[in-house]
């Protein structure tokens, strides 16, 4: 039998967690009045010992015993070796991936909702107050209040909501209060259902709820929880990475490329960074995060505009911003190109330790539909992302006879999140391409609107 | 407009789950995701397309959006809410 499985013992596991901040310089964010955001403006939604995470430059900071005491219940996680994918893909490459679905949410989420929730009890704090969309960070928020004995109010997208009963279920059933948003439970939400009853609602609506539940406690004993983008969430799940060197090294290996997909940057921070501290030491290791190609962020810029005049968007001319010699206007070089991502994942591109990758959604679905047939587990949606990349790096190493040995965050399993998987199988979903004879009313809306050019240097 | 655009789906990243176009158009408040370009610019003309089925001043938001860092979004909701409880 060969080894499938590297595991650590529950002694193995880190005692603290990585601080990218330490090693790379950031420009702090501002506020409204154009100065450094100070940690005063977040005391109302954040615990100052969240906070001082938050704009910390100390390199290794220790994890609680207590945090310790829960992440224990799946921690540490398993490496796998693919041993099944490889085969399929008859690739020389050797590849691991660490595997976050056996959290008890079934994803890596809970790695930070873990250290949020005993922070905020350190504290003081009573009850939590969050977001979420599909249901992801609700439901690993949820399971961590249940451990620390905090209430959780999870303001969950009206439309995800009415989609994914089965994760308001989950929160429900570690405790937590799940409101579909917008809600009559805060003014910004009864402002809006005033005016349109039946939105299907927005993230941004749901946030501004649930920072106006924790605002507004007067006992000031409400806080507010954030799963992705924030350094402290980054440092968090740093966990995941610092695991999976102690396991490659038990059995003398060392990655040649490092991938995990990049929404807001946190699976794919917690396996990489402190693989980027030793890339900043010297050691030669690709590092790619994974995003979808239909929403660059890191790969291209976003869709960029040369206005062509001064008054208005005439003519408007499409280009993505990197790669081109054409400079955009400010307000859409460095900031549009990286929205929704996580400051250090973005400043790590900028200063080429990271090299962004991007695949359509079609390459992301086969990906995941061979990683389950093979491996078994049905991956989440998004870690389908890093497996395009796995997969489409395996077979290049087959191209070119290549023993590369790749490593990847499964980030979660996709058990309760198989209405993509449903539109797939079913067709619905594509590739950019919209067979028209299949959507005629699509059609309607497509026939006079082509593609937009692209301009190109070279 | 919507009728016609719930026909079109795609994986929307902010959710994490599948969205139908007019999704795309009406969720912030029934005006577009800021994302509405990034998101769709791969499939059709989706600037012309808005150009043609929004208010000027609508349009005008969807293209100017401004992107912002996370925390310096936060600190304007936390001044937002404190101002409606105010109210």
């Amino acid at each position: 039998m060969k080894r499938k499985k590297v595991l650590l013992s529950e002694d193995e596991m880190p005692r603290q967690w990585y601080n990218v901040l330490a090693d790379i310089k950031m420009n702090p964010p501002l506020g409204p009045d154009g100065k450094p955001v100070s940690p005063d403006m977040l005391a109302p939604v954040f615990p100052m010992n969240i906070i001082e995470q938050e704009v910390s430059s100390q390199r290794w900071i220790d994890i609680p015993a207590e945090v310790l005491d829960i992440l224990a219940i799946w921690r540490p996680s398993p490496l796998i070796r693919a041993t099944a994918l490889e085969k399929a893909l008859g690739t020389p490459a050797r590849i691991y991936y660490k595997y976050e679905g056996v959290s008890p949410p079934g994803s890596h989420k809970p790695n930070t909702a873990v250290p949020q929730a005993y922070y905020n009890k350190k504290f003081g704090i009573k009850r939590l107050t969050t977001e979420t969309g599909a249901g992801q960070w609700g439901s690993a928020l949820a399971f961590a209040c249940s451990q620390f004995g905090l209430e959780c109010k999870v303001f969950m997208v009206r439309i995800s909501f009415d989609q994914k009963p089965y994760r308001k279920t989950m929160m429900q059933t570690w405790g937590a209060t799940c409101i579909p948003s917008p809600s009559m439970e805060t003014k910004a939400g009864r402002d809006i259902l005033a005016k349109t009853p039946d939105t299907p609602g927005s993230l941004g609506i749901a946030i501004s709820e649930a920072v106006e539940a924790a605002v507004s406690d007067a006992s000031g004993q409400t806080r507010y929880s954030l799963g992705s983008v924030l350094n402290h969430v980054m440092l968090h799940q740093t966990i995941i990475g610092l695991e999976a060197k102690k396991q490659l090294e038990k059995i003398g290996e060392y990655p040649d490329v490092v991938i995990g997909c990049a929404g807001g940057g946190s699976n794919f921070a917690g396996l990489a960074f402190p693989f980027v501290y030793d890339k900043i030491n010297g050691r030669q290791v690709d590092i790619h995060p994974v995003e979808p190609s239909a929403c660059p962020t890191l790969t291209k810029g976003p869709f960029a505009y040369d206005h062509g005049d001064t008054a208005g968007y005439t003519p408007l001319l499409a280009m993505h911003s990197l790669g081109h010699t054409f400079v955009p206007p400010p307000m859409h070089a460095g900031g549009l190109r990286y929205h929704g991502m996580a400051p250090t994942v973005s400043q790590l591109v900028v200063e080429g330790l990271l090299e962004p990758m991007a695949y359509g959604q079609l390459a992301t679905f086969e990906a995941g539909l061979l990683a389950a047939r093979t491996e078994g587990v049905i991956p989440a949606p998004e870690t389908n992302h890093a497996l395009a990349c796995v997969v489409d790096l395996a077979r290049r190493a087959k191209e070119e006879g290549k023993e590369r040995v790749i490593l990847f965050n499964w980030s979660g399993h996709g058990l309760i999140d198989l209405g993509s998987y449903e539109k797939y199988l079913s067709g619905q979903i594509r590739d950019f391409e919209f067979p028209a004879k299949d959507i005629e009313e699509a059609e309607k809306i497509l026939q006079n609107y082509p593609k937009p050019q692209i301009l190109k240097s070279r | 407009m919507a009728s016609k655009s719930n026909q079109l789906a795609r994986y929307c990243p902010r959710l994490g789950g599948p969205v139908a176009f007019s999704y795309c158009l009406r969720c912030e408040q029934e005006q577009p995701c800021f994302k509405v370009v990034d998101c769709w610019w791969e499939t059709f003309d989706i600037v012309q397309y808005l150009r043609d089925h929004l208010p000027g001043d609508q349009f005008d938001r969807v293209m100017n959006a401004q992107p912002r860092p996370k925390i310096s979004s936060l600190v304007e909701m936390i001044a937002q809410a404190r101002q409606r409880i105010r109210d």
